[in-house]
């Protein structure tokens, strides 16, 4: 059964993100099939905006190819959806509407084998951190029940994201500083609006500044946090 | 017979949390039912569990202390709270110190000794629990664990009963925007916490203020605020 094959592989990343596993945990081809599609791709918000690929399976002339004409363009699916915040799909790229909507992006789209686009920003409070995109090579409307598992791996792929060293993927078996169960702390949220009020940057910007801080120093990113929070960390507007 | 002031305090707060518009904001619904609780019952303070793909996750707490130990419950993967979003069923007051060793002495730091839980049911399923946290275990009778579980029932319903989406999946939506909801809240208390020089406690009580006077969703100012968009007539402390 597909459907329980997705449900365990959720489970299995939910485990690996508690254990501080980053996201070369997530096989990217094993997704794609149990969410039907053929090419998964996920972008990483880098600092003033910019998507950088971070992940993603590799099929020729599909996904990363894809990504790398949007950033760019500075147009398409993914960009849309980490500039709106908001989910993007296009069920058929070759329709008109379709072009019209990404003038550049859907003729080049449609020079591969893409028919269909989904797009769904990573979300964290009111920070977008990056964007995940799914392409298939057949047209059609992406169902509830799609849309709903697609959304369910974003979350996972998030926790995992957060894991991940944000210039680079680590190696394959690379793990953070110590498990970080960091959507459960409170206080990484807390430091992101504290240090986005303190320096005057955007709540995205902050929390990059955070995690670069913790990287660098080989720390937890709740440590970084709580120590921002007491004060005891002053960080500055660079790395 | 006359009617007290308790009771009319407790009347008022069922009504609080039954009468809520159709598009309430579920976490502001799940945090106003930690406050009626702590200001009904002898409690230290309260939080709210849920299990979320089979893990526990806190969804709002009355205030930080509390939100601390219902976290580090979470961290250390021990405690009541865990237990009780996990069973789902109600917990009678009970002594931390014989069942969880490892929680028991950051609760005991904060003056807390023993939880009590009820659970967070829907008609058509069980969310999680409400954890009261207590100074002592028999600070809290049957009777304010009915009341508990009533307080708990009606917030339920409420949030069952919204936009007519009683049905399962509508369910679990508002407690996935009530998860993604609280992350926005606590950017909202750090970017408070940065401009006024306030606790995280008077931040999230301004918050929850404003919100109320200007009938605008708790979820939605933390959003601007989180934003960097602070009312001009926001107030840190009330």
């Amino acid at each position: 059964m597909a459907h329980d094959e997705f449900t365990r592989l959720l489970h299995r990343l939910h485990q690996a993100a508690l254990d501080g596993r980053d996201l070369s945990a997530a096989s990217a081809a094993t997704a794609a099939r149990l969410l039907h599609l053929q090419a998964l791709t996920l972008s990483l918000r880098a600092a003033s905006g910019t998507l950088e690929p971070l992940w993603g399976t590799t099929a020729d002339g599909l996904g990363a190819g894809l990504e790398e004409w949007q950033y760019t363009l500075g147009e398409g699916p993914t960009v849309d959806a980490a500039r709106t915040a908001k989910a993007v799909t296009e069920a058929d790229l070759t329709t008109p509407a379709a072009a019209q909507r990404w003038p550049v992006f859907t003729p080049a789209a449609c020079d591969t084998p893409a028919r269909a686009v989904i797009a769904v920003p990573l979300r964290l409070g009111v920070a977008t951190v990056g964007t995940l995109t799914g392409y298939r090579t057949t047209p059609g409307p992406f169902t509830v029940v799609h849309r709903l598992e697609f959304d369910a791996f974003a979350r996972t792929a998030l926790n995992l994201l957060l894991n991940t060293q944000p210039d680079t993927l680590a190696d394959p078996t690379g793990t953070a500083p110590g498990p970080d169960v960091s959507l459960h702390h409170a206080e990484i949220h807390q430091a992101t609006g504290f240090l986005s009020s303190r320096l005057d940057i955007t709540i995205e910007d902050a929390l990059l500044r955070l995690r670069a801080h913790a990287f660098s120093h080989n720390r937890p990113l709740s440590d970084v946090a709580h120590d921002v929070l007491a004060e005891r960390l002053h960080l500055a507007l660079d790395p | 017979m006359v009617t007290t002031e308790r009771e009319v305090r407790i009347a008022q707060a069922v009504s609080d949390l039954a009468h809520r518009p159709a598009d309430a904001d579920p976490l502001e619904l799940m945090h106003d039912l930690t406050g009626h609780a702590v200001a009904l019952l002898a409690v230290r303070g309260a939080s709210i569990t849920v299990l979320d793909h089979s893990v526990v996750s806190y969804v709002t707490a009355s205030d930080e202390t509390s939100l601390r130990l219902t976290e580090d419950q979470i961290i250390l993967d021990e405690g009541p709270c865990l237990d009780s979003a996990r069973t789902r069923t109600a917990l009678a007051p009970t002594d931390l110190a014989a069942h969880w060793p490892h929680f028991a002495p950051r609760a005991r730091a904060e003056g807390v000794t023993a939880v009590a839980a009820v659970s967070l049911r829907l008609p058509q399923m069980l969310l999680g629990a409400l954890n009261l946290l207590l100074t002592d275990p028999s600070s809290l009778d049957d009777g304010d664990m009915e009341l508990a579980q009533m307080l708990a029932d009606t917030a339920g319903y409420t949030l069952a009963h919204r936009r007519e989406l009683a049905d399962t999946a509508g369910v679990l939506a508002q407690l996935q925007a009530a998860l993604d909801g609280r992350i926005v809240v606590e950017q909202a208390k750090g970017m408070l916490v940065g401009r006024f020089g306030i606790s995280m406690d008077q931040a999230l009580t301004g918050l929850r203020a404003h919100a109320r006077a200007q009938q605008q969703r708790l979820t939605d100012l933390a959003a601007q605020i989180a934003r960097g968009k602070i009312p001009a007539e926001f107030h840190p402390v009330r």
